[in-house]
């Protein structure tokens, strides 16, 4: 049952083009960030000193509060907006099933959006050598750490509590019964 | 199968009583819901079909309390409504697959099999790749229709199932249902009477949330037999017939306007006998209750 839903909630999640959008909207935003010299005075540290990118990724999860807010309602809105319910609700599902399947499976794609930030660390650097935006003094040497330690400990917990937020607030006033 | 329904009664917030002490027993084959706009028909379906509760009363399928075993209901139920929707971004064919996984179809051999015989008997082989969203009014109805039947439902419930539809798709789905109907429980509303004469061995009259007729429609219609009388009334004032006689209805045949009324005895005054139908059943039940085809204007 809730495999079922969640691997549907996916395959709906792929057909939406704002998916791709946000995920291309931060990566663009985080690469262009790292890509550029820093404002003077702070040119003594690494761009992509394991500080730097912490500070950058728990600035991004601001605005992807929004994000979490458009993907996590429309997976349960979803079935009201298009008036879905009336039947669909008629199926032998459980209700533990709809709703972690439905949760779960949006809150996948929330964390993949979450995780363009990773992927634009890296690439930022790279094309700022590359473009002569930054001297190679300015760059630090790569570790996965410094990138996936911040994600795990504030973008995947932060962008947690708003999907939770936003899905539990659709869940609770959009009851049907 | 046998579904009994024992006095369902609902009032919802607004005070509205939309079911008032319903009760009939359905056996299989098909059972018609006649019955006007408002008078609770959707509203029994919907109870039925898990999606809301009542106040009172009891449905029971074959020793399944359906009021509390809603998910095993569930599994043995095929729901239309009146109203609904679509995923627009999925296909047809995805769709159903996916309500065939959800109603525990698991053999993906089986399951393709089955998708592509409802896609057939609802006539949308050819548009089973496109969108749901790109689909218009008659064919998102065959869709509603293929996914109410996936599943071997043993409770079918259609609510006004063929608005939308063309001729031809209707009858298509007519023959559908019948054929199902054979070894299954399907309730059916519908505004045309004249499917309830030709589909149901059962059907029930519902006004303003009671049960007004039960019954057989062949029974129904030898009950009026010779009691219906019609007339060309012309130019003439229709309330000066109302005074006298119990019109049941009126039509315009050419222009002209003919009136049918119910008599036990030869009324005299120009009327001439006419064949009683199910309709002249369903006017002198409702009549009553509501104004039939603006009668009191």
């Amino acid at each position: 049952m809730f495999s079922e839903i969640f691997r549907f909630e996916i395959k709906y999640r792929l057909r939406k083009l704002d998916t791709y959008l946000f995920f291309l909207f931060f990566f663009l935003a985080i690469t262009i960030g790292f890509a550029l010299s820093p404002p003077a005075g702070t040119r003594n540290t690494f761009v992509n000193s394991p500080a730097i990118i912490a500070d950058m990724f728990v600035g991004c999860t601001t605005i992807m509060m929004l994000v979490s807010g458009v993907i996590m309602s429309s997976s349960l809105y979803r079935d009201i907006e298009f008036n879905v319910y009336e039947y669909y609700l008629t199926f032998p599902i459980s209700r533990n099933g709809y709703f972690w399947g439905r949760f779960l499976g949006s809150f996948l794609f929330v964390a993949i959006i979450g995780s363009s930030v990773i992927w634009g660390a890296l690439a930022g650097p790279f094309i700022g050598l590359r473009l002569g935006w930054l001297s190679p003094n300015m760059v630090a040497p790569f570790h996965w750490v410094n990138l996936l330690q911040p994600f795990f400990c504030y973008v995947v917990p932060n962008l947690f509590l708003t999907s939770a937020i936003f899905f539990g607030l659709i869940a609770y006033t959009r009851n049907t019964g | 199968m046998q579904l009994i329904i024992n006095s369902l009664s609902k009032t919802y917030p607004n005070g509205v009583r939309a079911l008032k002490n319903v009760s009939f027993v359905c056996q299989n084959g098909m059972f018609g819901l006649l019955g006007p706009n408002g008078a609770g028909k959707s509203t029994l379906m919907r109870t039925i079909a898990t999606l809301q509760d009542a106040d009172q009363g009891s449905i029971n399928l074959d020793g399944l309390n359906v009021l509390k075993e809603k998910t095993a209901l569930r599994r043995l139920l095929g729901y239309l409504p009146q109203e609904f929707g679509v995923y627009p971004r999925i296909t047809a064919e995805e769709m159903l697959d996916h309500i065939a996984r959800l109603k525990g179809l698991n053999d993906a051999a089986k399951r393709r099999e089955l998708v592509a015989t409802l896609l057939e008997h609802v006539n949308l082989t050819r548009d089973k790749k496109k969108r749901l969203g790109g689909f218009s009014g008659g064919m998102k109805q065959r869709f509603g229709i293929a996914q109410a039947l996936i599943g071997e439902p043993k409770l079918i419930i259609v609510d006004e199932p063929t608005a939308g539809l063309d001729p031809a798709e209707r009858n298509r789905f007519y023959n559908l249902l019948s054929r199902i109907g054979e070894n299954t429980i399907v309730i059916l509303s519908t505004h045309i009477v004249e499917d309830v004469s030709t589909l149901c061995s059962q059907f029930a009259i519902i006004c303003d949330g009671e049960v007004m007729y039960l019954g057989g429609p062949d029974a129904a219609v030898m009950e009026l037999t010779g009691k219906i009388y019609t007339k060309l009334i012309g130019g003439e004032s229709l309330s000066r017939y109302k005074e006298r006689h119990q019109v049941l209805s009126t039509h315009l045949k050419s222009g002209n306007l003919y009136i049918r009324i119910f008599s036990e005895t030869a009324p005299g005054d120009g009327f001439i006998p006419g064949y009683a139908s199910l309709e002249d059943v369903y006017f002198k039940v409702i009549g009553g209750q509501a104004d039939v085809a603006g009668i009191n204007s």
